[in-house]
């Protein structure tokens, strides 16, 4: 079995727009270079882009692949001309219309990428068994991946693949032009382990306090994490994580034994053989993300729980099943990870406000909406509609 | 010191004059028009006379290479078309864009997303019938794929073929221009014909032949499109043996680079490519061709049937007349009209002879005439029929005595010629001693 674990990079840079108060002037792409063919194959779209991308926020919007563009390191190929028209109308209305709707179009224009580029395959390291879904660079690009994987019809995989990775960047390009509060990096000190984040299941990082694995590998990605994860994942879904991180975990082993390497996670409940009393079998286990790409604890026949009330529903009738019942596994770490969690973005809530003047609240019932009624055959129908 | 100070006005001579303020002017236009011209012109150049081209592209050295047609429109659109394995081996089309741009000297770039072309550059796993194997275990190619190139410097460019370099992995690929009226599909189609007339089960091995010394080279992989190369009969096969995976498209037979074959006192030399002719896959100075008719007919693990419908009129009368014959009998158990049908021969390994058999057909009862053929030399055979089996013998030979002079006709000296210079699976067989008697057999 291949096991992929998903990095949303973000390369630090000199963040050209941090600390100027310059006034926003024309787009610094040549608006013309190369002009718009009108006999070309992608003229619309071009001029859909031109218009709604470099334009108004001076934006590059590159869908045909440039190599230069991406790391020579992997191998990787372009996006099809249709999922990154698909995509390109979604990054418009999922994530630059829902700042504008909030603050208006010159915040992005200010802070936002100046570059998007589009890539159809993941960037896979074969070594560590991870595969890069987005990457930010010095506040300037975002690359995004995987884009011959668009679900136009799955939230959760759009999100998972490309709106949450959106988010994701864009929380780093904010924060490398104005650094968070340093007390955010404090909070799970000494718990990020930027090497192994990726074996260490679900629900043992988010009751240790982490929104996902990979906010466990270090603090910035925590920080973006915590951004990205709460603007687009769904009420029902963050109930799920948030009830992972009330619960215990355990690797199974003797207290004098807990380091051992490679040694299991466990979590949530076990139950007893009668006639081995001293002995426990583990049951449930966590998923980031499940073949329909939502957060899932997994029962004991490999059924997917996708909400708070499936789960408990199936712990009751699995208690009430199990002869001598089932046990819940003992917090151990002694870790609130809601609590941790909730820090994390009341910090974060803060910084938006304090530093951005943006309601994170309201940005995310914007998000939310949005990303339950968007209508792909409308948008492109702007596209069409294009002289 | 004196050493010192000549190095010292050398060196100020030297710093003094990078900084003079001579222009010489090399060429007339500028660096960036320059490059910015000859972008412009190579894309003309491939959208010119309706823009179709035959790609032949490798996407590494350890897999064949693979054709494609692609037509390279104004609008930065490109059709490509194929028929390779890895989308089922039926003939597709998909449209995707390209462009000529200038990121690291002259690149072509096919930079969205074809299903039928950039499949060989998907870092994907690679699955299905023909994914790779190591002792049977399926090989993990997660991160690199085929590893194939999409972007493409743009190399010698003569009009009609363009050698073009993967940007990443270095390995040629090469556009050859097709008229504008050329049919994909039929293009496609004549390329796999050729490519699929290689019959690696009966015939693994082809000869290449240098005309300047008369050396002779054992060509296998013909039909893998991975093509190795040893001197006949070397005695340091392990050393002097040249493996190239190669293209086989309708002009003929392209290596990733050129062959570099090696003799057998171990000199050395280069083949770029072998194109089709009448006598075989030829290059200047050598000719691939199947080995000679009369080795395959005396190989012991083939059998051949006769194509009655080669019949010399001669040959065609007499069997006719046989037939006739046969028709006229009526022997107890074998059906009251037999017929001579489904002769051929087969040559028997287990008693190293030839066979000539037939069967009535209402009997379903085959009769054997058994004989021997030698190979007199490499275009010559003989044939003899020396011993009928007990039911010709008893049953056939006092009743159809036209039969025997059917099968008389087939005996003797005969010159023998594959069909074709690369086909060996039908040969013609002419009597020496009546060029009228002539006949084909076709491998089984």
């Amino acid at each position: 079995m291949k096991l992929h674990k998903y990095i949303l990079m973000a390369v630090a840079g000199i963040a050209l727009a941090s600390c100027s108060e310059e006034k926003l002037g024309p787009s610094i792409f040549p608006e013309n270079d190369p002009p718009a063919d009108p006999n070309g194959y992608s003229y619309k779209f071009d001029k859909w882009v031109e218009q709604n991308f470099l334009l108004p926020y001076n934006l590059d919007f590159k869908y045909r692949m440039e190599d230069v563009e991406s790391s020579m390191d992997y191998n990787l190929v372009p996006a099809t001309f249709e999922n990154a028209r698909d995509l390109c109308l979604l990054t418009k209305y999922l994530w630059f219309d829902t700042y504008a709707e909030h603050c208006g179009v010159d915040f992005l224009k200010s802070y936002g990428p100046r570059i998007l580029h589009l890539i159809g395959s993941p960037a896979y390291n074969p070594t560590s068994g991870t595969e890069i879904l987005g990457l930010a660079e010095g506040g300037l690009k975002v690359s995004l991946f995987k884009v011959n994987e668009i679900q136009l019809t799955n939230v959760n995989q759009l999100n998972e693949y490309y709106f949450r990775t959106m988010h994701h960047e864009f929380g780093h390009i904010l924060h490398q032009t104005r650094t968070y509060p340093k007390e955010f990096d404090l909070i799970s000190a000494g718990r990020y382990d930027a090497s192994s984040w990726q074996n260490k299941p679900m629900g043992v990082q988010a009751s240790q306090g982490f929104i996902t694995p990979y906010a466990s590998s270090e603090g910035r990605e925590d920080f973006a994490e915590t951004i990205a994860n709460y603007l687009t994942r769904t009420d029902e879904a963050d109930a799920l994580i948030m009830w992972m991180a009330d619960r215990g975990w355990t690797n199974g082993l003797a207290d004098d034994a807990a380091d051992v390497e490679d040694a299991p996670y466990y979590c949530y409940y076990y139950l007893k053989d009668q006639s081995k009393p001293d002995e426990k079998t583990y049951i449930l286990t966590s998923v980031e993300k499940d073949g329909n790409f939502r957060p899932a604890i997994i029962g004991t026949r490999g059924e997917s729980l996708n909400t708070v009330e499936a789960v408990e529903a199936y712990i009751e009738r699995l208690n009430a099943s199990t002869p001598g019942g089932i046990f819940p596994v003992e917090d151990a770490d002694k870790v609130d990870g809601r609590a941790i969690i909730e820090q994390k973005r009341s910090i974060v809530r803060n910084w938006f406000k304090d530093t951005w003047q943006l309601d994170f609240d309201e940005l995310r019932q914007i998000v939310q909406r949005r990303q339950s009624d968007f209508d792909i055959e409308a948008l492109r129908a702007e596209i069409d509609a294009v002289q | 010191m004196k050493k010192y100070i000549i190095l010292s006005a050398l060196a100020a001579a030297l710093t003094f004059g990078a900084c003079s303020n001579d222009d010489v002017r090399i060429f007339d236009e500028s660096a960036a028009d320059r490059l910015e011209n000859s972008k412009n012109a190579n894309f003309d150049a491939l959208v010119a006379d309706g823009g179709k081209w035959a790609l032949e592209y490798f996407s590494n050295t350890e897999e064949p290479g693979y054709l494609f047609v692609v037509e390279f429109r104004p609008d930065k659109s490109v059709n490509i078309t194929t028929d390779h394995k890895w989308i089922g081996g039926e003939e597709k089309s998909e449209v995707s864009m390209f462009d000529v741009i200038t990121d690291n000297g002259i690149v072509l770039t096919f930079n969205t997303y074809n299903r039928l072309f950039h499949i060989f550059s998907d870092p994907a796993d690679i699955t299905g019938a023909d994914a790779p194997t190591n002792n049977g275990q399926d090989i993990d190619e997660t991160g690199y794929g085929h590893e194939g190139d999409y972007e493409f410097m743009m190399m010698e460019n003569d009009g009609q073929s363009i050698r073009l370099r993967g940007k990443k992995h270095a390995l040629n690929a090469y556009l050859r221009h097709l008229p504008a009226d050329a049919d994909p599909s039929a293009y496609l189609a004549e390329a796999k014909k050729l490519r699929t007339q290689f019959d690696a089960k009966r015939f693994p091995t082809y000869i290449m032949t240098e005309s300047a010394t008369g050396a002779s080279y054992d060509i296998t992989g013909l039909s893998t499109g991975i093509v190795t190369c040893v001197p006949t009969e070397s005695t340091n096969p392990f050393a002097q043996t040249e493996t190239k995976a190669v293209v086989i498209t309708a002009n003929g037979v392209r290596p990733y680079k050129a062959f570099d074959f090696i003799r057998k006192d171990n000199s050395r030399f280069a083949v770029p490519e072998f194109t089709w002719s009448n006598a075989g896959l030829a290059a200047p100075g050598y000719v691939i061709t199947a080995p000679v008719a009369s080795t395959n007919l005396c190989r012991q693990d083939l059998s051949w049937d006769i194509n009655i419908d080669s019949f010399s009129t001669v040959l065609a009368e007499a069997f006719a007349a046989a037939d006739a014959q046969t028709q006229g009998i009526s022997v107890s158990g074998f059906g009251n009209k037999p017929r001579l049908t489904v002769p051929g021969f087969v040559f028997k390994s287990k008693n190293g002879k030839l066979t000539f058999s037939f069967q009535a057909k209402v009997g379903k009862v085959t009769f054997n005439y058994f004989g021997e053929v030698e190979k007199l030399s490499d275009s010559k055979v003989k044939i003899a029929f020396t011993q009928p089996d007990d039911a010709i013998r008893i049953y056939l030979q006092p009743l159809t005595p036209k039969v025997i002079d059917f099968i008389k006709l087939l005996e003797g000296e005969f010159t023998v010629e594959n069909l074709t210079a690369l086909d060996p699976s039908e040969v013609t067989f002419v009597s020496v001693s009546n060029p009228e008697i002539s006949y084909s057999v076709v491998v089984k």
